[in-house]
């Protein structure tokens, strides 16, 4: 098993090497003639103005809240799946489940009827 | 770690270095061009080499030419480390794919992958959570608006496809009762692969693998009709070509995990005969599946955005809760093997019929409300 685990840190120092080598031959190689123009921000030719870091609408942050929560319940049913067969009795272990579900579907249910979900409503 | 082990691993690893970057990516870049070109009804490369076949060579050797261009406000930092964030998890995501069935060199036992972990499928949606951070990064570190805008997108998109993927994948899970792709490749033997287990989880997994690696029509991230290019704008010389190179390596990535958890991974006709076939049958199916990602591509038109939330939330997310409640029910009254398999395809069958004609006549008459919301919308989302 630690073996299999060594076997991914090689591929990913091999891969970090790669990516970097790339990078750093990106800087490297090729003319570098910079100019102020040139090392503006691109907004199709017009000055930027500002920073480009405003404030943008909330509702990123409420599907990042809901990801949260639902991400988390997926990773609850990982386990719960991988071992469901061996549970005894096999009603307990699916009453179980079908609890967390009911609880979870409510949730989502109420999330949905308050519009959270609706990309055009969320303000 | 004998000194066999040790080499057994370094092949393994310069295999799949050769296997994505010498093979997948620049026979995609090729192919895709190619297709578009004959499925728009125009060429496509034919210059550089025979039919264009040197094409992704010339614009790799191109674009480490072309002037390297840091934006003077951007976070230098990280703008030099997300092409690498975004590419390393691409890479490590081939570690746990079994591309062959195990084989046998002078005694010692070889697995058809890297590392047979028994978290793997864990492990898979790890790596491809991780991308995300890659795109933010650029996005964010490039102090450009247009970058910022679809880093932001991006990540939505992202995190709200992973739920109904994660779901896809419970049920195959549930069936196997084991994370290991190895588990899971042995379970599909003698033609008992888990799309005819799990057709719904299926469909859901590959819409949600679609979105997850921002191919069309899920390719908002960098919708270039309103985005420039989205969270690459500032990218110029081969970091931009990096984020192609993760792109299309996410694909062949997400592509694998199809083949290997619903399309039967190695197994088929003859793949026990000898340590060639099994790798061979990978090779076709993986073809497959990307063929169809290619197509998909000329087929469809890019999602708006707020129908795109929709989808996902609303229709794949329900959709793969049902498909796993389902699934576990079943599981829990029949007898694995041949009884399971007729009682899920009917079950998904039945989901899948009734779903569709509740939603047809739930939202008959109503189409034109999409385009009343267009109206009243101010401003982008």
């Amino acid at each position: 098993m630690w073996l299999d685990y060594e076997a991914i840190a090689v591929l990913g120092t091999a891969a970090l090497l790669f990516a970097a080598g790339a990078v750093a031959a990106s800087a490297l190689i090729g003319l570098k003639r910079p100019s102020k123009t040139k090392d503006e921000p691109y907004e199709c030719g017009i000055r930027p103005e500002s920073d480009a870091r405003p404030r943008f609408p909330v509702k990123f942050y409420v599907t990042g809240m809901l990801f949260i929560v639902f991400g988390v319940e997926v990773v609850f049913f990982i386990p719960w799946a991988v071992i469901f067969r061996e549970i005894e009795p096999r009603a307990f272990g699916l009453l179980e489940m079908g609890v967390f579900l009911l609880i979870l579907a409510v949730g989502f249910i109420y999330v949905w009827k308050r519009g959270a979900l609706d990309w055009e409503k969320t303000q | 770690m004998t000194l066999f082990n040790l080499v057994v691993i370094l092949v393994k690893v310069v295999l799949i270095f050769a296997f994505a970057m010498g093979v997948m990516v620049p026979a995609l870049i090729w192919l895709e061009r190619r297709l578009q070109g004959k499925m728009q009804s125009r060429l496509g490369p034919n210059r550089v080499g025979p039919f264009g076949l040197l094409q992704p060579i010339a614009d790799a050797l191109k674009l480490l030419l072309k002037e390297d261009i840091t934006p003077a406000s951007a976070n230098r930092v990280l703008y030099y480390l997300a092409p690498i964030v975004s590419m390393v998890p691409a890479f490590l995501a081939f570690a746990v794919i079994p591309f062959g069935s195990t084989f046998q060199v002078r005694g010692h036992v070889i697995g058809g992958e890297l590392a047979d972990i028994n978290v793997a499928i864990l492990f898979l949606l790890a790596m491809s959570s991780l991308g995300i951070y890659g795109i933010v990064l650029a996005g964010w570190s490039s102090n450009n608006k247009w970058s910022l805008l679809g880093a932001i997108r991006s990540a939505a998109q992202m995190i709200s496809y992973e739920l109904p993927m994660g779901f896809a994948l419970v049920g195959p899970i549930l069936l196997v009762g084991s994370l290991s792709l190895a588990d899971i490749v042995d379970f599909q033997a003698d033609g008992h692969w888990l799309i005819l287990y799990q057709p719904l989880a299926f469909l859901i997994f590959m819409c949600a693998a679609c979105a997850e690696v921002n191919r069309t029509p899920f390719d908002l991230p960098e919708a270039e009709s309103e985005l420039v290019a989205g969270f690459h704008t500032e990218y110029s010389s081969f970091k931009f070509a990096m984020f192609f190179m993760a792109e299309y390596t996410n694909m062949v990535a997400v592509s694998c995990v199809a083949v290997t958890v619903f399309l039967g991974g190695w197994q088929g006709p003859w793949a026990t005969a000898n340590p060639v076939m099994p790798v061979v049958w990978f090779l076709v199916k993986l073809s497959v599946v990307l063929f169809f990602f290619l197509w998909l591509r000329a087929t469809l038109p890019r999602f708006r955005y707020d129908r795109l939330m929709w989808f996902g939330w609303l229709r794949l997310l329900p959709f793969a809760m049902i498909s796993v409640a389902a699934t576990a029910v079943v599981v829990s009254v029949t007898q694995p093997g041949s009884p399971q398999l007729f009682w899920l395809l009917v079950t998904n069958v039945a989901i899948m019929a009734l779903g569709s004609l509740y939603l047809s006549v739930r939202e008959r008459g109503k189409a034109p409300v999409m385009r009343a919301e267009t109206a009243k919308s101010d401003g982008p989302a």
